[in-house]
């Protein structure tokens, strides 16, 4: 018998156990094992030991790139952070009625589900350097200047943060709106009675019974943003120069376009040592907050 | 406009905050559809004159100074294929995955649990050089069945997990009386179980379709040449040609035409994009 | 007949769901198995249903081992307490469904349906899909999809849990009602007393994984064969008064009183001689006197209230709380309370009926005990 339901599992299992093992686990041990030799467009594998690990810390553009990176994640969580909860409190606690809210939400997701190849060309138009340009434009509408700005030549990390930001508004919201609309109607009632102003209702109901899903969007965007860099790629590609590189980013580069694959190996796995550290902060904040619904 | 029948009986004191908060989203909300707007609108425009010339691509061949806008028909088949194959494989897989996670007793049952909470937070996107390995080591590098197979694995276990959690809230007594009833496993789960979780198929396709149609860096990273194309290649390579984005007509026109079915997918699925199924997303 | 053989059930080494249970039951009877929550009950049903493998056991249906057959070649209907009805089906097609199953057409399987709807009084629900249903309704679906196969047996896993208090009751009676006019071996699990003793032929109560006592309701009612079923039998619950055999086991003694072992007891009253026990006894079954008179208990009255058709008059027999009940009479509220709130406020009760005595260590009813 057991043998007979170990055979239908596994009958089941077995297309998503061969993808998973040939595309995410063999991939995996590669990386590990690339990042010490010295493998490049010839494909020959020459152990090198811990020579690249050297090589990406006396690289002069390091820490320029671990500046960027730091930035480039800091503000776009925190920024991340506020509009999505702000968005989330006027959406689900202020508007009530269920049409305006969501048109709002679905507005919110359009950056969202724009290809990110149409998206980064919507950016690079936007902010466009000849006087034509639609920002330049306004902007020499609004102040009188009379020479155009190279938006994204002068403010490239300011650029790609704005981008990006725009892009993830609408998942936190999202999750956020879910959260506050499970909250107990009567908390709202009780505190409404004992007098409380909108500012405390949020401050004192609405944030604390947040606080998991905070924690978990900030982890998980995080997690994103320091592994993501298809938008940056693909509007400023990290330059001018490295002024907008990020730790992912470089790795992509090294690998791909320059071909050296065993560097962009080691780039990468220091970041999955980071990743990975995550990965159980999240699933900490995650088996709290299954302990606390498991409570409630 | 936007009443309805039970927002008569909230004071009115409430009802002037939603409409202050109204007015306070439409303003935050009105420059991404401004932006927008204006950038589509330039499809449609020739000189400042409304025109469809910018769509002549779709049947014609256009040149823009020297150079020549190769047809978009291949890319637009290529997307199309790949789309499809993407959204039908992952369905299938994860949902014959998470059956199995969620309702089979077998070995190693507990294991593979953990390697799927494990393997849903980690980003695929880091293993892209160890894949490249793979696929040239099998012979699919360059190819689209290539980085259909990727495309697949990468989102597989984002998939399994969500289908999973809709397998697992199946209650037991539905799967036991089709049992009784006469099925053996495999009819109770195409008669009935696999209706109960149409949520989730619809979910999981949902946001396998949207990621397979914009995809870009798996082609950009595992397909070096150009006989492979596919819609977001194609446009890449168009916005870096300078002659195309001195006038963003064209180009905005077949932006139109690429985003349109994702547009046509969002305004369909937005609801139930909203409700569920978000928890699990995030793929490349 | 169905026949269950030594049946044993292990989940893991330390989790021991069943553990040895012999039952038969008989053709076209009503068999309830009952008993609390983690007892056991539902597993026996279980694997009946052949939802379970057990560990070790059998199973037979008539002459046939049935022990390792999948449920559907078992010709069971099943009642899931959640009904278990398929939320993507009309009505017709959840009651059609086995028969779909078997390969019936159509049509067929649709009068089938239909005739099993009419008995049930379902068939203006037909078109419906589950969701639209109340609870009583989607129970009494669940039914006829149980019975359209017309199975050998059928099988109630706490069917009637999830409903209220009135509906309930009438759905007991039909489901009584539709079994006797099947005649269909019906085997119901369930934790609530009354509805099996309401219901059922006979009895099982499980604990711990084990018979405690297989019997018609009237015999579990006044003959428990140990503390357990004494306990969990019956509302109001049996009295129990603390109390001791006396060295000869002739008499049973206690603070109060001093009784002379009625003629069953006195074989049981000579094996436990010398134990504690405790004397259990239902509330109706004993007579209150405002006099000492022979072979009666002390018992200081503590309060008297009137439930309208009988007084509950309840006070303490030593140590032991006891309660009482009698037919209402005006004048005799009046006078106990009277008694309540004097200086000697202590009535004598005697036995009027059916009492029994347990071993207080082993729980054993004495008067069942052969020795």
């Amino acid at each position: 018998m057991k043998r007979k339901n170990n055979l239908q599992a596994y009958a089941f299992l077995t297309p998503f156990l061969v993808l998973v093992t040939l595309l995410y686990i063999l991939p995996a041990i590669l990386t590990v094992v690339m990042a010490f030799t010295g493998l490049d467009k010839t494909f020959e594998w020459s152990f090198v030991g811990i020579k690249n690990f050297r090589r990406v810390f006396r690289d002069p553009n390091t820490p320029t790139i671990i500046v960027n990176t730091l930035i480039y994640v800091g503000v776009c969580i925190t920024g991340t952070l506020i509009i999505d909860l702000f968005f989330a409190i006027m959406t689900t606690y202020f508007i009530k009625s269920e049409r305006s809210s969501s048109l709002f939400k679905g507005i919110l997701m359009i950056p969202m589900i724009t290809p990110a190849v149409v998206y980064s060309v919507l950016w690079v138009w936007l902010l466009s350097s000849t006087a034509d340009g639609f920002l330049n434009k306004l902007f020499m509408g609004l102040t009188g200047a009379d020479t155009p700005v190279n938006w994204i030549a002068k403010y490239p990390m300011q650029v790609v943060i704005c981008a990006k930001l725009l892009t993830s508004i609408a998942y936190g919201t999202i999750i956020f709106s879910s959260a506050i609309k499970s909250i107990p109607e009567n908390q709202f009632k009780a505190a409404r009675v004992d007098g409380a102003r909108e500012w405390e209702i949020v401050k004192s109901i609405i944030l604390p019974n947040l606080r998991f899903h905070v924690m978990f969007i900030a982890l998980w965007e995080t997690l994103g943003l320091l592994t993501d860099y298809v938008t940056i790629l693909l509007i400023t590609d990290g330059g001018p120069g490295k002024a907008s590189e990020t730790w992912a980013l470089s790795a992509y580069h090294k690998a791909f376009i320059d071909g050296k694959y065993g560097y962009g190996a080691a780039i990468s796995l220091i970041l999955i040592l980071v990743v990975l550290v995550l990965m159980i902060a999240i699933s900490i904040v995650n088996a709290r907050m299954e302990r606390r619904n498991a409570d409630a | 406009m936007l009443k309805r029948k039970h927002d008569e009986a909230r004071p009115s004191y409430e009802m002037r905050k939603e409409h202050i908060a109204i007015g306070v989203m439409i303003l935050l909300c009105l420059p991404i559809l401004i932006i927008y707007v204006s950038f589509f609108i330039q499809a449609f425009s020739v000189d400042g004159h409304f025109s469809l010339e910018n769509f002549r691509f779709l049947y014609d061949t256009i040149v823009m100074g020297q150079y020549t806008v190769p047809a978009m028909g291949p890319a637009f088949g290529n997307t199309v294929l790949f789309t499809v194959i993407v959204t039908l494989c992952e369905v299938v897989v994860s949902l014959m995955a998470g059956y199995a996670l969620s309702r089979m007793r077998f070995t190693g049952r507990n294991f593979l649990q953990k390697m799927l909470l494990i393997l849903r937070l980690f980003p695929g996107v880091l293993l892209l050089i160890g894949i490249l390995y793979v696929l040239m080591y099998v012979k699919l590098l360059n190819t689209l069945a290539g980085v259909v197979l990727v495309a697949i694995a990468l989102r597989l276990p984002g998939s399994t997990f969500i289908i999973r959690n809709f397998f697992n809230d199946i209650p037991r007594d539905i799967e036991n009386s089709a049992l009784v009833d006469g099925c053996n496993k495999l009819t109770a789960f195409f008669q009935v179980i696999i209706h109960l979780v149409k949520p989730g198929i619809a979910s999981i396709s949902m946001f396998a379709f949207m990621s397979a149609w914009s995809n870009y860096l798996l082609f950009n990273t595992l397909i070096f040449t150009s006989k492979v194309p596919v819609m977001a290649t194609y446009l890449r390579s168009l916005s870096m040609n300078d002659q195309m984005i001195a006038d963003y007509g064209v180009f905005s026109a077949m932006a139109l035409i690429y985003m349109l079915p994702v547009l046509v997918f969002f305004v369909i699925s937005q609801k139930s994009l909203m409700k569920g199924g978000f928890s699990g997303g995030k793929g490349i | 007949m169905i026949r269950i053989e030594n049946l044993r059930k292990e989940y893991d080494a330390k989790t021991v769901a069943l553990d040895g249970i012999d039952l038969v039951f008989e053709d076209s009877s009503f068999v309830a198995l009952l008993g609390p929550s983690g007892c056991g009950k539902t597993t026996t049903l279980n694997c009946l249903a052949g939802l379970l493998e057990p560990t070790s056991g059998k199973i037979f249906f008539g002459d046939k081992d049935v022990t390792h057959l999948q449920p559907k070649d078992r010709n069971i209907g099943m009642v899931f307490q959640s009904y278990a009805l398929y939320p993507h089906l009309k009505v017709i097609d959840n009651i059609a469904f086995p028969l779909k199953q078997k390969g019936m057409k159509k049509e067929e399987r649709y009068a089938k349906a239909r005739k099993v709807a009419q008995m049930l009084q379902i068939e203006y629900l037909l078109d419906r899909k589950p969701t639209q249903l109340s609870g009583g309704q989607q129970q009494r679906v669940s039914m006829a999809r149980a019975l359209v196969k017309e199975p050998d047996v059928l099988l109630l896993d706490e069917p009637m849990s999830n409903l209220d208090a009135r509906l309930k009751i009438e759905i007991r009676d039909e489901i009584r009602r539709v079994q006797q006019e099947t005649g269909i071996t019906s085997i119901i699990v369930t934790h609530d007393q009354e509805e099996a003793m309401a219901i059922a032929d006979k009895i099982a109560i499980l604990d711990n994984g084990r018979i405690q006592q297989y019997d018609t309701p009237e015999r579990l009612y006044h003959y428990p064969a140990n503390l357990f079923v004494a306990k969990f039998m019956g509302n109001p619950p049996m009295n129990f008064i603390d109390a001791a055999l006396s060295a000869d086991g002739c008499r049973v003694v206690g603070q109060g009183f001093d009784l002379a072992l009625p003629a069953n007891m006195q074989a049981g009253g000579k094996h436990f001689a010398g134990h504690a026990v405790k004397i259990g006894v239902r509330s109706h079954l004993l007579g209150v006197n405002e006099e000492k008179v022979p072979q009666s208990m002390e018992m200081r009255l503590q309060i008297v209230e009137n439930l309208g058709k009988e007084l509950l008059v309840s006070g303490m027999v030593g140590d032991s709380f006891v309660r009482v009940t009698v037919p209402e009479s005006h004048e005799k509220f009046e006078r106990y309370r009277a008694i309540t709130r004097s200086d000697k406020p202590y009535v004598y009760l005697t036995m009027t009926g059916v009492y029994n005595i347990f071993d207080t260590e082993s729980g054993v009813n004495i008067a069942l005990e052969n020795v």
